[in-house]
């Protein structure tokens, strides 16, 4: 599991690139902590490389996008794969996240 | 032991009399010979004597007197002897009785179910002279047979009584019980209450699922039975432990799989163990030796109870033959894997691999791949983070059963007791706010699979989910 984080005018993009786990959940977990600190702009979760996700990686989604409502910020969920799109759905997410 | 006192008693008691009448008759011959001998001499030599007359008639006296207390002891023990065999009589007609009970309480109408087409079933009881303690019996229920076979240690009324106990035991405690192992340890429990004679009985039992093969077994050191597949051998077995023995005995139940046309033959060891004149064993090489793969099910009986009766040549029979075959005619198309992981997080990639190697063979799409994935590995990490206390180690099983229709998966381990089913329902609609960060997992699981189960047993916990496919 591999994530990049780019930063372009306020908008911080972090590409997922692999599964995104258990295991991996718990590697990235600072990662993600990270995020939280720009949770006020717009954080872009690019998705398009990402062939996985379990419920630990959804965990880390769901903190972001908490910190995001706390402090007035966005999160946005890119490119998703129909699978990742299904695990979406039944976890409600589809309605949590502005998915394109 | 007491019994044994006894005999030893009755004997000398019995041997004393005996020669207690031999005395008399030596005495009387000896007294009668005297008179005799007085005779000839006093009569005939000094017949002038006073005293012949008077001797000669007491020493008659006395030997007329020995014989009639010699015939009275002898119509005493007529009478006696009379009353030992009317005794006799009673018991082996009460024997006969017991037998005649114990065998109208197995199956014996063939076939047993001559509207099934996946089942083809014989069974046989050669009864020793004396009654044994040997047993079958099976029945179907919810689309899975039911068997058992086993042999009762000892002989006569203790061992046939044990016998029905036993029947009555196997059919009370799987009516409303599928796992062989619990059934077996519950029969156990009853049998090794109050077991004060040690009276033992050695049982396989086995469930075979009709549908799909799966034949799931338990072992109470019993014989190996024998399997009929592309080849003929004995089954995989473990001993455990005879029924009746230790009470609280962890049983471990084993699986195979039947597929089409393969058979299973359970017997007892009055086949093995028959002997000939020269007192020979007719023995495992001879029994297997007369099996074919993939014939009905009263040949092969027939030809292994023939093939005894060739080999004894008339030899006495001393111990019940009993045999059980039961031939699967269904589609049986199951298949089982099984994975062992260390409660390490870092080996969730290799149940990825596990789940990946399956979904290849049965082919499923890539959707239905990940999200099997997505549940196991829920639900293995599940265990792998909460079922065992910090730093130590323990182990996850993993096992799929891949039938016609359906995958079912059984993660088991020894770690605390655990109930995911009992986990509350995400709410899955709350807005953000409300949101819990925890129970996407069990969520998920739930979501993915067609049906959960958890059970708690012999210390282990024991998840089975099922995804029909």
């Amino acid at each position: 599991m591999d994530i990049k984080i780019s930063k372009e005018n306020g908008v911080v993009t972090a590409f997922l690139v692999g599964r995104l786990d258990t295991p991996a959940a718990q590697e990235t977990a600072p990662v993600f902590d990270s995020l939280k600190q720009d949770a006020s702009g717009t954080i872009v979760l690019d998705c398009s490389e990402l062939s996985y996700i379990s419920s630990s990686g959804l965990r880390h989604f769901l903190t972001v996008r908490k910190a995001a409502a706390a402090s007035g910020g966005k999160v946005i969920v890119r490119s998703i794969s129909d699978d990742i799109r299904a695990v979406f759905m039944m976890t409600g997410f589809l309605n949590l996240f502005e998915i394109r | 032991m007491g019994i044994k006192e006894d005999t030893l008693y009755n004997r000398v008691k019995k041997h004393l009399k005996v020669r207690l009448s031999l005395i008399i008759v030596i005495v009387a011959a000896i007294v009668l010979e005297g008179g005799g001998l007085l005779q000839y001499y006093y009569f005939r030599r000094e017949a002038s004597s006073p005293l012949a007359g008077p001797i000669f008639f007491i020493l008659l006296i006395i030997g007329l007197a020995l014989i009639v207390i010699l015939m009275i002891r002898a119509t005493k023990n007529m009478k006696q002897l009379g009353e030992v065999t009317a005794t006799k009589e009673r018991l082996e007609s009460e024997l006969v009785v017991a037998r005649n009970i114990q065998m109208a309480m197995i199956p014996k109408i063939f076939p047993p179910f001559p509207e099934r087409d996946d089942l083809d079933m014989y069974a046989g009881l050669v009864p020793a002279k004396e009654v044994g303690g040997d047993l079958y019996d099976f029945y179907i229920r919810d689309e899975k047979l039911f068997f058992c076979i086993g042999d009762v240690s000892g002989k006569g009324i203790p061992a046939s009584l044990v016998m029905a106990v036993t029947r009555a035991l196997f059919r009370t405690l799987s009516s409303h019980e599928d796992s062989p192992a619990r059934i077996v340890s519950a029969m156990n429990r009853s049998m090794s209450e109050g077991n004060e004679y040690n009276i033992f009985v050695t049982l396989f039992l086995g469930v075979l699922d009709l549908e799909s093969g799966r034949l799931r077994y338990c072992n109470a050191g019993h014989n190996a039975p024998v399997t009929l597949t592309d080849r003929i051998a004995e089954l995989d077995v473990l001993p455990n432990l005879a029924l009746g023995v230790l009470s609280g005995f962890n049983y471990i139940e084993q699986e195979t799989v039947l597929h089409h046309d393969d058979a299973i033959f359970l017997y007892t060891d009055g086949i093995t163990e028959a002997e000939n004149n020269d007192k020979e064993l007719f023995g495992l090489e001879r029994m297997l030796s007369v099996l074919h793969t993939r014939r009905r099910a009263d040949d092969q009986v027939a030809s292994v109870v023939r093939a005894v009766d060739e080999f004894a040549g008339g030899a006495p029979q001393n111990d019940d033959r009993t045999l059980l075959f039961i031939h699967y005619l269904g589609e049986g198309n199951t298949e089982l894997r099984h994975l062992v992981l260390h409660n390490d997080i870092r080996q969730i990639p290799q149940l990825a691999r596990f789940v990946e190697t399956i979904a290849d063979e049965k082919k499923l799409d890539q959707g239905l791949a990940l999200s099997l994935n997505l549940a196991l590995e829920e639900a293995v990490s599940n265990v792998i983070m909460y079922a065992y206390p910090e730093g130590a180690d323990g182990l996850v099983d993993v096992d799929a059963v891949l039938g016609p229709g359906k995958i079912v998966f059984i993660l088991t381990d020894s770690g605390r007791p655990f109930d995911p089913t009992y986990a509350p329902e995400a709410n899955v609609d709350a807005p953000i706010e409300d949101r819990p960060i925890g129970g996407l997992g069990i969520h998920l699981v739930r979501q993915i699979m067609d049906e959960m189960h958890y059970e708690r047993h012999d210390g282990k916990n024991i998840l089975t989910m099922t995804k029909n496919i």
